[in-house]
């Protein structure tokens, strides 16, 4: 009879902790979700940008191995592909968030032309192009997280 | 002569061995994040993993039982079986970390993916166990982990601006953009990788293995407090360079590759090398104590005859929970499971884990039954104290903070 | 002495410093006035499984048992006459040899760990 009750609390607590997230995860999104989301996407995006910037760098100055910088270049492009899964994963809930989905989608578009060119990228003068041109979408990235974080804060 | 070399070579295995996985995973992370915001979690748990090494050293030496024989004894076949299934889940677990690692290194110097590289490493593990004389591994993988210095040597290449590490280290705290939250999920992955509890395991099952006395007990001592602070020293160069490259550029670490970077910015390929090496040597060599480790909890818990120094025939059962655990371990990885992911994980659990090795340890430290005139001075117990309370607030914090933050994704 | 602090999951070694098990359980017996005293010493998994009891107990006990087979003979046994000293350990004065061997190591030997080349070397 003990054993008995202990197993149904036991299997009450389970229920009510599967139910809770449950209809944690399926609850639609809101703004604040969504935002929240695109910050991510947004930091991820930003890293892989960095990282790229700075693996062109390195080989640029021959400061480092094939090997490493394959691996290096490869690390950025899964953060990217990463990223972008995660914000193709979500529909704005609102207009709102559809304005913001219309400012970081171009970014990352252009973040995937730029690496697939540095990473293909042979003579200094191209990384070192590169690399510029990364820096510069990794600060307007930043601004984008610097200015939303605010915002949404 | 031959007794300086000996303890000289102690400490220098010693600090190459402190730094694995997880302090490469945790420092770098923290660094790029936080800067060095973090410095004083890094000394804490240096300062906590000598208190306990020493009184385990000591423990083991005067009484000649390894700790997890004193942790049944002291806790009752019950509580001990928890504690047993709860160290030894962590350790396989840190040595699927550490063969992720490995795998990782390996892919960074030749390009080869890392998953093609773990079923090998763990082969070569598992042979390494098998017949090679782990005095001579212990040696040669400690003293190759010194590579890491390069760390050290890129820091001061890279020019840092002092004022502003200053500034960071001086004001603990998360930086704008960060919250507290994430703060102390981070100060805990560091702290619990200081602490790690196979550690503790290794060290005294070591001392059983090569029949320390209490006439070892000075060696000991030297080992571990010199030995781990300098290991420390490393782990924390790992976060001065990361605060000095990534920090500024508002940048997140995730990966090796990105742990290398400073080394190669500062010091070109040859720096680029000693930093795959030293990450190779580094947790090649805790992937050898964790697989041993996982042996000797099981093997000390029943009773079992465990030991490197016994032909495996003569040790069949807890050769079988070595075996077993490197298979389990490289299992984990070939779930395709992100190596750096699994670290943090590992260390969050290592912090739930930490109060079930550390609180025997403080009590037996103190049993006169074992210890005689030995047992803990006044130092040794306020500061075993004062570590079990924060040992139990990271534990009872850890996974709280791990759901809130996401991992410290924010 | 008190039984469950000296004496209980204490490790057993042998004359030669081998490893014998943990003290799982013990054996009571009564001597000439009645009055009970330890006759033995019990070790391995399946003492160990008695003692904690419970589905866990048995979960335990279970490969033991089962290794043991037909001729099952109970838990290895160690006569109190054959332990020496008791101090951090409980010291025999019997090598291990002329003790029955726990069927989960001579399993393992037998089917794993001794078909392995190099079984037989120390490293």
């Amino acid at each position: 009879m003990r054993a008995g009750r202990k197993i149904a609390v036991v299997a009450a607590v389970a229920v009510l902790f599967w139910t809770g997230l449950a209809v944690e995860l399926s609850r639609p999104g809101d703004f604040r979700a969504y935002h929240r989301a695109v910050l991510q996407v947004a930091q991820g995006a930003h890293d892989a940008a960095q990282t790229a910037k700075l693996a062109a760098r390195l080989k640029a100055a021959h400061r480092t191995t094939p090997a490493f910088t394959a691996a290096a270049f490869d690390d950025a492009a899964k953060a990217l592909a990463g990223a972008q899964k995660q914000f193709a994963g979500q529909a704005p809930p609102d207009e709102r968030s559809a304005r913001l989905r219309d400012r970081l989608g171009p970014l990352l578009a252009r973040e995937i032309t730029l690496l697939g060119d540095v990473m293909r990228a042979d003579d200094d003068t191209a990384l070192r192009f590169g690399a510029r041109a990364l820096d510069g979408l990794a600060r307007q990235l930043d601004d984008f997280i610097t200015g939303e974080g605010r915002a949404g804060g | 002569m031959k007794r300086i070399f000996s303890v000289a070579l102690g400490i220098l295995t010693a600090i190459g061995g402190f730094v694995d996985i997880g302090d490469i995973v945790a420092n770098a992370e923290a660094g790029a994040r936080f800067g060095i915001a973090h410095a004083w979690v890094l000394l804490v748990g240096v300062v906590g993993i000598c208190v306990y090494a020493e009184m385990s050293g000591r423990v083991t030496a005067v009484s000649g039982r390894p700790v997890f024989d004193l942790v049944r004894e002291r806790l009752g076949p019950r509580v001990a079986l928890a504690n047993l299934t709860g160290s030894f889940l962590v350790t396989v677990l840190t040595l699927g970390a550490e063969l992720g690692g490995v795998g990782l290194a390996v892919q960074l110097a030749t390009s080869v993916d890392y998953l093609l590289w773990v079923p090998v490493v763990a082969v070569v593990l598992w042979v390494a166990l098998w017949r090679a004389k782990f005095s001579v591994l212990e040696n040669v993988f400690g003293l190759t982990g010194l590579t890491l210095i390069v760390f050290v040597v890129a820091f001061f290449h890279l020019g840092a601006d002092p004022g502003q590490l200053w500034q960071q280290a001086a004001h603990p705290g998360p930086p704008q953009g960060e919250d507290w939250g994430t703060y102390w999920f981070f100060a805990i992955a560091l702290f619990a990788s200081a602490l790690t509890p196979y550690e503790v395991f290794f060290f005294s099952s070591g001392a059983v293995e090569e029949r320390w006395t209490a006439r070892d007990l000075a060696t000991s001592r030297v080992n571990v407090f010199v030995g781990f602070p300098l290991g420390g020293l490393l782990a924390f160069a790992l976060m001065l360079t990361s605060a000095t490259v990534f920090h500024p550029l508002s940048m997140s670490v995730d990966s090796l590759s990105q742990v290398a970077m400073p080394a190669a910015l500062a010091l070109g390929k040859l720096g680029l090398a000693a930093a795959l090496l030293g990450f190779f040597a580094a947790t090649f060599g805790a992937a050898m104590e964790t697989g041993l480790s996982a042996g000797y909890t099981v093997a000390q818990y029943f009773g079992w005859s465990w030991g490197k120094l016994r032909r495996p025939r003569e040790a069949a059962r807890f050769h079988t929970v070595v075996l077993v655990s490197i298979v389990v371990g490289a299992a984990i990885l070939l779930t395709t499971i992100d190596p750096i992911q699994l670290t943090e994980y590992t260390l969050i659990f290592s912090a739930v884990a930490l109060p079930l090795t550390y609180l025997p340890i403080l009590v037996v430290a103190n049993d006169r039954g074992y210890l005689g005139n030995r047992v803990n001075g006044r130092t040794a117990n306020a500061l075993g104290v004062a570590y079990l309370i924060v040992i139990l607030v990271a534990a009872v914090a850890a996974m709280p903070l791990m759901m809130t933050t996401r991992m410290g994704a924010g | 002495m008190l039984l469950g602090f000296d004496l209980l999951d204490r490790q057993i070694i042998d004359c030669d410093g081998q490893p014998v098990g943990k003290v799982d359980d013990v054996e009571l017996g009564y001597d000439a006035d009645g009055a009970p005293r330890i006759s033995a010493l019990l070790t391995g998994q399946r003492a160990l499984g008695r003692r904690i009891g419970g589905r866990l107990g048995r979960w335990i006990a279970g490969p033991a048992l089962r290794l043991a087979g037909p001729r099952d003979d109970g838990p290895l046994r160690i006569d109190i006459a054959h332990v020496g000293a008791i101090g951090s350990a409980i010291d025999l004065i019997v090598s291990r040899d002329e003790l029955p061997e726990p069927a989960l190591e001579t399993w393992l030997r037998d089917h794993l760990i001794g078909r392995i080349p190099g079984a037989g070397h120390e490293s």
